[in-house]
């Protein structure tokens, strides 16, 4: 396991210069000047396109440009944003927080709700639940999340009045308070992930269920809630364990959109505006800051892989 | 090998199977994978029941364990264990019976084995079922004591190990083991136990189930497609085709003097010593069997049989009836085929 | 088993399928109606009635849903219906074309690198790469870098969905190079781009319509993003996302303006869905619950 273990770590590494280096081409390396593009319409007077060149180092071979700019972004240095005026990982670290409880809370409901639904819908395969969890997965799919986000407000927050409309207030200020801003975020976020849980985990289980030995387990005389829990779902958890890490990173990406909804001054809504403003060294932060969380959450969901299978771990 | 025609303690049955019914539901409506089928099992022998893929083998054996894969069911009919009804027993009181006096040893000791728990987990939890007043050290012990009385060595090693780790003849000792874990099995199931094994471990894994079955005093029903498997081990033989019992007899008069022509079929299909030159490619059954949803008003192999007979065979279901001691056959025209009826009669008497 | 058994087992495999087809046949059909109603309704509407999606008449702007508008008015007066069934045009447009270049550019980039190791190892190490971001992410990064548009969204989307179809497409040439019927006619001294494009490109078709198919519902969702973002195509163009995002400021007084896009998109990616789940369920029967003996 240990060996194992080391060895998806180095492999983690060229991914991570893969990454950066795409982000470096896309942002880079696009027909017109990132200048111009910045500027748009403003006038603004020749000193103040010549700082910004050099600020980012255009005015230098586009070779010269990446190997000055690799090693001070792997070490987190991603420069300074050109609208707030402070460092992008400052930036960023500020507003990590809200896209972590944000996505984290939205793969807690998804992973405590679709997991048992999708087990029990396979269980039960054509049944009540079965035909209901169908519905629900295949609708919660196919409803764009930001839309769902403002449904949800309208609802809870204008007619209902349970919950504040938008808006972020930090921990400080109380739980409650800060809880009840990120709830409707959460649930826009959840469903469509719950749909795609749901339905995993389903054909997952009913795949696992028609394994011999999952038979052999009932032919032994073993208990059916030990022939579910100790056979049938621990080598479905291999799938599913896969199924979370893809959740998880679909997450961030759909953070991005349902901050916007919201007003929470996440990750997420730090790269759209960032992307309407042209700031490219806070959208490459950004960008490359998700990018590896979503990276390390991806090595976390193979080391779990391979825990759960042992084929895998002595390999 | 040293085996008598008729079974030790032949007389007592430890499991009569009554008009049994597996049926399946379809959309021409349901169909019987096993047909009303009547059956006695006397104690310490081992029964084979052989006969092709999808002749209902297998669901008569998930029946007798209560565990028929939905949406089928089995619906009519009795299958008494020592005198219970085990249909009218309730699921629980099914489940304690499985894995303790009734155990099964599958077909694929590869894909019956959890791949993700150890051996030893998977052998435990047989009595950790069964045996709750055992503690975890005697139910080690006990794992112990019986992977080696199925020879299997180095077993402390085997029981951290996981099923992948095993080769396919230890695996099958193992699911043997764990059939034997309990110490109580009054019948064994084997359903194919040899069929995904080489030829050498085969061997070897009958001569287990022969041995296992004097020294554990256990009644053995051995499924298996194949006949070489039945006459190295079985006492009698029952051949079952498209859901129903065709033939029934001693494992020798099977082989010396069979009565149906399925089973003739079937016998011809056994490569044999000392053929002819000209008869020396492999004799199959032509056909299919009938499509179980409508099954035929006559024989069930009517469509298949070299001997049918328009306006006898195809009229009405033939009874299975007795020929002589410990035998019978499903079959209209058993009698006008002479010189083999007469030569099992004779062998019989 | 005996060739008679063998036999035995066809007309059950023959029951599957047809079991296959019964199944995914109401699937096919409300997703296959639904689809047509909102493509037909985008396309002979305008031809039929008038339609104005950008007739300004601040008289009648915010009005609720009633027997004249029947879907209310929006803050410049503008029928909701009639921006919604251009809104249509845009979306399904986008999202059409991004899914054929997809389907383009992954069946070439999937047979090349299934047929050559070279080429294998070169777009594998790309698709890999792209697969590395959070999907929605890649997105804005490359709208962020091209600007907003039409185009640029239908790239955006072919990027992050053409990986998923190169893999599809390579691993069914892969499963199937090795089989004996293109072994056999690699004996009797086919070709490699004849058995390529006859014989083993023709297997993937099926999983890789699938794939489009769902590919088709995302982009829809993908396009209704962006645009809410305001990295769509840029308004006054009635995208629904733009629509969705033009009404945001109205959540409060005009409820209806935002509702009725956000419908749009759910049935039609909800139709498209189902599309996909029925053929998937024709493509690849072993999905079906396996009945019988």
């Amino acid at each position: 396991m240990l060996l194992y273990t080391l060895r998806r770590i180095l492999e983690f590494v060229p991914t991570i210069f893969i990454a950066l280096t795409l982000i470096f081409v896309i942002t880079r390396l696009v027909p017109g000047s990132p200048i111009t593009a910045l500027i748009g319409n403003q006038s603004v007077d020749a000193a103040q396109i010549d700082a910004i060149t050099k600020q980012l180092g255009l005015d230098r071979p586009i070779l010269e440009q990446y190997l000055e700019w690799l090693p001070r972004v792997v070490t987190g240095d991603f420069g300074q944003s050109l609208f707030f005026s402070a460092p992008v990982a400052e930036v960023i670290l500020d507003r990590f927080p809200i896209t972590f409880a944000l996505t984290f809370m939205a793969l807690l409901v998804t992973v405590a709700v679709g997991i048992p639904l999708g087990i029990l819908s396979a269980m039960r395969r054509g049944g009540i639940l079965d035909y209901f969890g169908n519905v629900l997965s295949s609708l919660g799919m196919a409803l764009p999340p930001f839309w769902l986000g403002f449904m949800l407000m309208l609802v809870f927050a204008v007619s209902l009045q349970w919950v504040p409309a938008s808006g972020y207030r930090p921990m400080e200020f109380g739980f409650w308070s800060w809880l009840s801003r990120l709830v409707l975020p959460v649930l826009a976020l959840s469903v469509s992930q719950i749909g795609l849980v749901v339905r995993m985990t389903r054909s997952t289980m009913i795949e696992v269920l028609g394994m011999e030995y999952v038979a052999m387990a009932r032919t032994k005389g073993l208990r059916e809630r030990t022939v579910i829990l100790r056979h049938a779902l621990r080598n479905a958890m291999v799938q599913i364990v896969t199924v979370i890490g893809l959740v998880f990173a679909l997450g961030l990406g759909g953070s991005v959109i349902i901050e916007n909804v919201f007003a929470l001054p996440g990750l997420g809504e730090l790269i759209t505006t960032a992307a309407i403003r042209r700031d490219y060294p806070t959208l490459e932060g950004g960008i490359f800051y998700l990018t590896l969380v979503a990276l390390v959450i991806n090595l976390m969901v193979d080391l779990a892989y391979a825990w759960f299978n042992p084929r895998i771990r002595y390999a | 090998m040293s085996r008598q025609g008729v079974a030790p303690g032949a007389g007592e049955p430890v499991l009569q199977l009554e008009g049994v019914e597996v049926r399946f539901p379809s959309p021409h409506g349901s169909f019987a994978v096993v047909d009303r089928l009547s059956l006695s099992v006397t104690r310490g022998e081992i029964l084979g029941v052989v006969g092709e893929s999808g002749c209902g083998k297998s669901m008569l054996a998930r029946s007798i364990v209560g565990l028929v894969p939905p949406p089928g069911r089995t619906v009519g009919g009795a299958i008494l264990f020592d005198g219970v009804d085990l249909v009218r027993l309730s699921p629980d009181e099914r489940r304690r019976i499985r894995g303790d006096a009734i155990a099964v040893v599958p077909q694929e000791p590869m894909t019956s084995l959890n791949p993700t728990l150890r051996i030893g987990d998977q052998l435990t939890e047989v009595l950790r079922a069964h045996r709750p007043e055992m503690s975890r050290s005697q139910r080690r012990a006990r794992a112990l004591e019986v992977m080696e009385q199925v020879g299997i060595q180095f077993a402390g090693q085997r029981l951290a190990q996981y099923p992948h780790e095993l080769s396919g003849g230890i695996r099958q000792r193992v699911m043997i083991a764990m059939a034997l874990i309990c110490g109580a099995v009054k019948l064994l199931i084997a359903d194919e136990p040899t069929t995904a094994l080489d030829v050498t471990i085969q061997a070897q894994i009958l001569e287990l189930f022969v041995r296992l079955q004097s020294e554990e005093q256990m009644t053995v029903i051995l499924i298996t497609h194949d006949l070489a498997v039945v006459a190295q081990t079985a006492h009698r033989v029952a051949v079952m085709y498209a859901g129903c019992i065709v033939e029934l007899a001693p494992v020798l008069d099977l082989f010396d003097a069979p009565l149906h022509p399925y089973t003739r079929g079937l016998l011809e299909t056994l490569p044999r010593r000392g053929a002819s030159a000209s008869k020396s490619h492999l004799a199959t059954i032509a056909g299919a069997v009938p499509d179980l949803a409508r099954p035929p008003a006559g024989c069930r192999f009517f469509n298949r049989c070299p001997h049918a007979l328009a306006g006898i065979c195809d009229a009405a279901l033939p009874a299975l009836e007795p020929v002589a001691d410990e035998r019978w056959v499903r079959c209209h025209r058993w009698r006008e085929l002479p010189a083999v009826a007469a030569a099992a009669v004779g062998a019989a008497s | 088993m005996t060739p008679a058994a063998a036999e035995a087992t066809t007309p059950s495999t023959a029951r599957s399928a047809l079991r296959a087809i019964r199944r995914a046949g109401p699937m096919l059909l409300s997703g296959g109606t639904v689809l047509a109603l909102v493509v037909l309704a985008s396309l002979f509407v305008p031809l039929l009635v008038e339609i104005d999606p950008l007739g300004i008449d601040v008289a009648q702007k915010l009005l609720p849903p009633s027997a004249e508008h029947w879907l209310g008015t929006d803050e410049f007066g503008r029928e909701v219906l009639d921006r919604l069934i251009i809104g249509a045009h845009i979306s399904l447009r986008v999202a059409f074309a991004a899914t054929l270049l997809t389907a383009v550019l992954g069946i070439a980039l999937g047979a090349l690198s299934g047929q050559y190791r070279l080429a294998d190892s070169i777009i594998g190490r790309f698709s890999d790469a792209l697969l590395v971001f959070p999907g929605f992410v890649l997105a804005i990064m490359i709208l962020a870098a091209l600007g907003p548009s039409e185009l640029n969204v239908v790239l955006a989307v072919v990027v992050l969905y053409v990986p998923r179809v190169i893999r599809t497409v390579r691993a069914s040439i892969i499963e199937f190079r090795s089989a004996d019927f293109v072994q056999a006619a690699r004996a009797v001294g086919v070709g490699d781009m004849r058995l390529l494009v006859v014989h083993i490109l023709p297997k993937s078709f099926g999983p890789v319509m699938v794939q489009l198919t769902f590919g088709f519902a995302w982009a829809i969702l993908v396009e209704a993003g962006l645009s809410f973002l305001g990295l769509g195509p840029p308004p006054p163009s009635p995208s629904w996302g733009n629509m969705i995002s033009a009404a945001r400021e109205f959540i409060r007084t005009a409820p209806w303006i935002m509702i009725a896009p956000g419908v749009m998109i759910t049935i039609t990616v909800l139709s498209l869905n189902l599309i996909g789940d029925g053929l998937r369920d024709l493509v690849d029967p072993r999905l079906q619950g396996k009945v019988g003996p």
